[in-house]
């Protein structure tokens, strides 16, 4: 399993890199449904199956199409893209090279209080600000939708609540600025 | 993780599912064509084999010796991955699907490949795989047609997707899962046709377009855009995406038997009707919405392409929406 | 298996009085999607608009303040996603102030500019609304969606006049520019989280609580938070879009994103860095006081080479944010009894710097001529003596942003300088003030073209005459500016009880 989560992982860098280096844009739009993909098979690999089938759905399924879509008729030349020089190089060394030492120097023994993912129990009441871990088996026990459910209108109803309102402005926004103009207004 | 089986099992279960649909896609073209043969006072095709019962063989070795033509201006990676992946998210849907469950000397085998408790949402999802398929295949050829056949067919996809899932919901809310198990469990009392009438009108009207079939089949209308998105395809290629159109009928009719028809049940719970097995009265359902499919795509005509797009949003959506509303309104008072 | 098996954790739901403390968002969130309604009904009468958005902004602004006197110490909302304290209720006071203003200078100016439609109003409240999100934000999803709120209303705002290129160009440089600043952002969260384990702010302070220690990965989720944030505010070196959005965009428009986003965007500043990273300070103190001091320097020499009162606005509002920063450099240090901690200026300097930069925005949108603009130098040249009152207004709101007594600006300035001072960051201070001795130059510029004779007695001027609705919000925001310069106390004292009831609550700062 770890040695397939390995592969999966790999597979979504390398993708990544695709999306960046690809000559044509509509490779990159396609690298980056790999990449996204790929990321969804990792939540399967931990045993997190909604996440996996919402992974695929939201972003392949829906915001990718749109992207290539668009990319497609639109058709942008290659040459339209911003060449490499020795310039955006040395930017993507140090990027990459800044991300790697992050994450190699992460987790070097510091340990903070009640740090949630290691420190809470499952089903602590007490807990004023109602948080649990979920362990993914106990989750698939429980019921995968129904756990995310349950948080979803309860602990998170503010974030979600304010999520419909951000669409309902992204909506207005969409239809006002691509309405055409009607006579007389 | 997925299913709990020993690996050679799950090996055995998918070089049987694999096999299986695709001989059942190439009897759907020879049933195709007996069932419009017989709408339209024909005989259809009876000289291979008695009553034409090897043409799809016939079909398939002429397929293979095709000519494999293939644009020059081509984008050579896309042309590929267009057609296997027609195929391939068709076959991947069907995985998830459960045609029974029997125990077996205290051994209880699945009727499926794997299986998820969020399995309703892994088939949509590996299923919206197909849009790409559709699009690139038109795209990579490089022809006027093939690109108009590819974005009619997303487009499409896309629109009805919404709607297809919507209708799903009100199945979902009465069985209280999303595991299509529970979900035949729960239908042991009343099938969901009997709960959810709408709903499965809705889902199989949204099924029409799911498949690019008459009278949805824009995309690949013959009298103005010549077969579509595959105009540029041929041989084993085109056969792909043939294979694709055909196992992804059996899929959307799978998904209506196993939400709405009851699965693998029984239509009475008594003798002599719980003598045949499960599976068998499960490809006995698929079959029969298979055939109504057939039927639908040699009696009506085609739609125009604007009065689909607005019929997919402005119709089964709305439609949609309101039997989620009445659905969870009545399951909720209920509780 | 069965599907209706126990819930894995018990679900507790929010309690009835949670929705009742939202009272002020609610107003405003009801508000956008109302007026959105009332657009089908009104027609062309599309002032009624303006007069609703301000019926709920003024519902918006009462309930905040009942909010302010009933929050006492203040608790949190939603299993502490959302602070009900008065620091957000004296932010929200302020931007919905400054929102009121905007609505009452619009409808005259975007029908000079042809682009009179109801989304408008909606959008504004939309914005204002994710503000206010932002302002009371206590979970990192919830100051997410905030920022989102706010820019997705901007973005589109900026963009409102969709004939006119140079909107169009301002609303995709501030989308493009935008998105890529929330991408830091929910990069900077996602490493917070993975550190912590928690989203709300209150149990990230208590996780970090003890140490000073920190992990690079966790330091690297702290500093992309604050790129995010900094873009918002349009802090030096992030700032690069707001002289180009800020002169493409409608004026009023202008107004109101150069105001309020920097306004949320430092509450939200303030509670994350100063309150809840507070055990962190050691190691965002150095970059947070760099950029201030980039944002000084860069703001005011940039100002100082302009030829449009937009675009150096736009440059001086960068400086200014590097002055309110200084506040927020200095933390919660403080090695004297006084009273004036860095908070407390910050908090000052956002309610001058709303009230003054409104009016100065506000002089532009409504002197605009139609469909264009009339912010060059040049064509401000003899204001004075056609329209001596605006002339004078504008004249305080520029002396006021220089930082001349007695308006409020001298007070902004120096209560944050102070508080830099009172904490041994003299330095800093000194850097501000030298800021503030270049601001001068071109401040007092534009006030001297003002009261300059015009080139040609005779010569016929564009300039738009003054509503009943513009002159009020001209007269609010100049009695602002001098008022509350005299009667400092009255917002000081508000700043330092916001202060000191401020959420989380970190035992360290009592």
């Amino acid at each position: 399993m770890t040695l397939l989560l390995g592969i999966v992982m790999l597979l979504a860098a390398i993708s990544a890199l695709g999306v960046v280096l690809s000559r044509q844009t509509l490779y990159s739009a396609l690298s980056l449904v790999v990449t996204l993909s790929m990321v969804a098979v990792i939540f399967l690999l931990l045993n997190a199956q909604f996440l996996f089938a919402v992974q695929i759905i939201i972003y392949a399924g829906a915001v990718m199409v749109l992207f290539v879509f668009i990319i497609a008729l639109l058709n942008p030349e290659a040459e339209d893209r911003p060449a490499f020089d020795w310039r955006s190089w040395i930017g993507i060394a140090a990027v990459a090279g800044i991300t790697i030492l992050v994450f190699v120097t992460a987790r070097n023994g510091i340990t903070y209080n009640d740090g949630g993912l290691r420190g809470a129990q499952i089903g602590r009441v007490s807990d004023p600000y109602h948080t649990f871990s979920f362990p993914p088996d106990a989750v698939n026990a429980a019921g995968n939708v129904q756990t995310v459910a349950g948080q979803l209108f309860t602990t998170f109803i503010l974030p979600f609540e304010i999520t419909s309102l951000l669409l309902l402005v992204a909506a207005i926004g969409a239809v006002y600025l691509t309405r055409r103009e009607h006579s007389g207004s | 993780m997925i299913g709990g089986d020993e690996w050679w099992v799950l090996l055995i279960k998918i070089v049987v599912v694999v096999l299986g649909l695709v001989t059942i896609a190439a009897y759907l073209t020879l049933a195709e064509r007996k069932v419009s043969a017989r709408i339209q006072l024909r005989i259809g095709p009876n000289r291979v084999g008695p009553y034409g019962m090897l043409q799809p063989a016939a079909d398939a070795v002429k397929m293979l010796f095709k000519e494999n033509t293939a644009p020059s201006n081509r984008d050579r990676l896309l042309f590929l991955v267009g057609p296997s992946l027609a195929a391939g998210a068709a076959l991947l849907s069907f995985a998830f699907i459960p045609l029974g469950i029997n125990n077996w000397f205290n051994y209880q085998f699945h009727w499926d490949v794997g299986h998820a408790n969020v399995g309703l949402l892994f088939i949509l999802g590996v299923s919206s795989y197909g849009v790409y398929a559709l699009f690139l295949g038109g795209w990579a050829a490089n022809s006027k047609y093939s690109l108009l056949g590819g974005l009619r067919a997303s487009a499409q996809l896309i629109s009805y997707e919404m709607a297809v899932a919507f209708a799903l919901i009100g199945a979902v809310i009465i069985a209280g899962s999303l595991d299509l198990e529970q979900i035949v469990h729960a239908q042991q009392g009343a099938w969901f046709i009997v709960l959810q009438p709408l709903a499965f009108l809705l889902y199989f009207t949204g099924a029409f377009a799911e498949t690019n079939r008459a009278p949805f089949d824009l995309p690949e209308a013959e009298t103005e855009l010549v077969a579509g998105y595959h105009t540029e395809y041929s041989s084993l290629r085109f056969g792909l995406y043939f294979l694709g159109e055909y196992v992804n009928m059996v899929v959307v009719s799978s998904i209506a038997t196993t939400l709405f028809l009851g699965g693998w049940l029984p239509i009475f719970p008594f003798h002599p009707f719980d003598w045949i097995p499960g599976p068998l009265w499960f490809l006995g359902k698929v079959a029969v919405l298979i055939f109504v499919m057939m039927w639908v795509r040699w009696t009506f005509p085609r739609l125009r392409y604007d009065r689909l797009m607005s019929f997919g949003w402005k119709v089964l959506l709305p439609l949609g929406l309101v039997n989620i509303l009445i659905t969870g309104t009545v399951v909720a008072l209920r509780a | 298996m069965l599907a209706q098996s126990a819930p894995l954790v018990p679900l507790v739901t929010p309690s009835a009085n949670d929705l009742l403390d939202l009272l002020p968002e609610l107003i405003v969130g009801f508000g956008f999607i109302a007026l959105m309604l009332l657009d089908l009904v009104v027609g062309r009468q599309r002032w009624w608009l303006a007069v609703a958005a301000i019926v709920f902004l003024a519902a918006g602004f009462g309930a905040s303040v009942w909010g302010w006197f009933d929050s006492g110490n203040g608790h949190t909302l939603y299993f502490g996603s959302f602070a009900y304290d008065k620091f957000s209720m004296f932010i929200n006071c302020v931007l919905l102030f400054s929102s009121a203003l905007v609505i009452l200078i619009s409808p005259h100016y975007l029908n000079r500019r042809g682009i009179h439609h109801g989304e408008y109003y909606a959008l504004i409240l939309a914005a204002t609304l994710g503000m206010m999100l932002l302002a009371g934000a206590m979970s990192l999803m919830v100051i997410f969606l905030g920022i989102e709120g706010l820019s997705l209303s901007l973005y589109i705002l900026s963009g409102f006049s969709r004939t006119e290129e140079r909107s169009q160009e301002a609303a995709l440089k501030y989308l493009l520019l935008g998105g890529f600043a929330s991408g830091f952002l929910l990069y900077g969260m996602a490493l917070v989280y993975g550190e912590t384990g928690h989203t709300q702010l209150q149990q990230i302070g208590a996780a970090l609580h003890s140490t000073t220690q920190a992990d690079p990965m966790l330091l690297a989720g702290v500093v992309l938070i604050f790129v995010g944030f900094a873009f918002k505010a349009s802090l030096v070196p992030f700032h690069t879009w707001t002289p180009d959005v800020y002169q493409g965009a409608p004026t009023s428009v202008t107004t109101f994103m150069s105001v309020t986003t920097k306004v949320a965007a430092f509450a939200v500043i303030v509670r994350v860095f100063t309150y809840t990273f507070v055990s962190l300070y050691s190691h965002w103190e150095v970059i947070v006081a760099v950029v201030a001091i980039a944002s000084i320097v860069v703001g005011n020499v940039a100002a100082l080479t302009q030829t449009h009162v937009k675009r150096m606005l736009a440059y001086s509002s960068i400086a200014q944010a590097g002055y309110i920063l200084i506040g927020v450099a200095v933390g919660t240090l403080s090695n004297t009894s006084s009273s004036i901690t860095g908070t407390t200026g910050v908090l000052y300097y956002l309610a001058a710097y709303a009230v003054t930069q409104i009016g100065a925005f506000a002089v532009i949108t409504i002197m605009a001529g139609r469909g264009e603009d009339l912010d060059s130098y040049d064509g401000l040249r003899g204001l004075a003596y056609r329209r001596p009152f605006v002339a004078a207004a504008m004249g305080l709101f520029l002396l006021s942003l220089g930082g001349f007594p007695p308006t409020v600006g001298f007070f902004g300035k120096f209560f944050v300088f102070a508080a830099a001072v009172n904490a041994n960051l003299t330095l800093l201070a000194l850097w501000g003030i030298a800021g503030s001795a270049i601001s001068v130059f071109y401040y007092l510029r534009v006030a001297l073209l003002m009261y300059q004779r015009p080139k040609d007695e005779q010569q016929e001027y564009p300039w738009s005459r003054t509503t009943i609705a513009g002159g009020t919000a001209l007269l609010a925001a100049a009695a602002g500016t001098l008022v509350f310069g005299i009667l400092v106390a009255v917002v000081f004292n508000g700043a330092q009880a916001a202060q000191n009831a401020i959420l989380p609550a970190i035992a360290s700062t009592r």
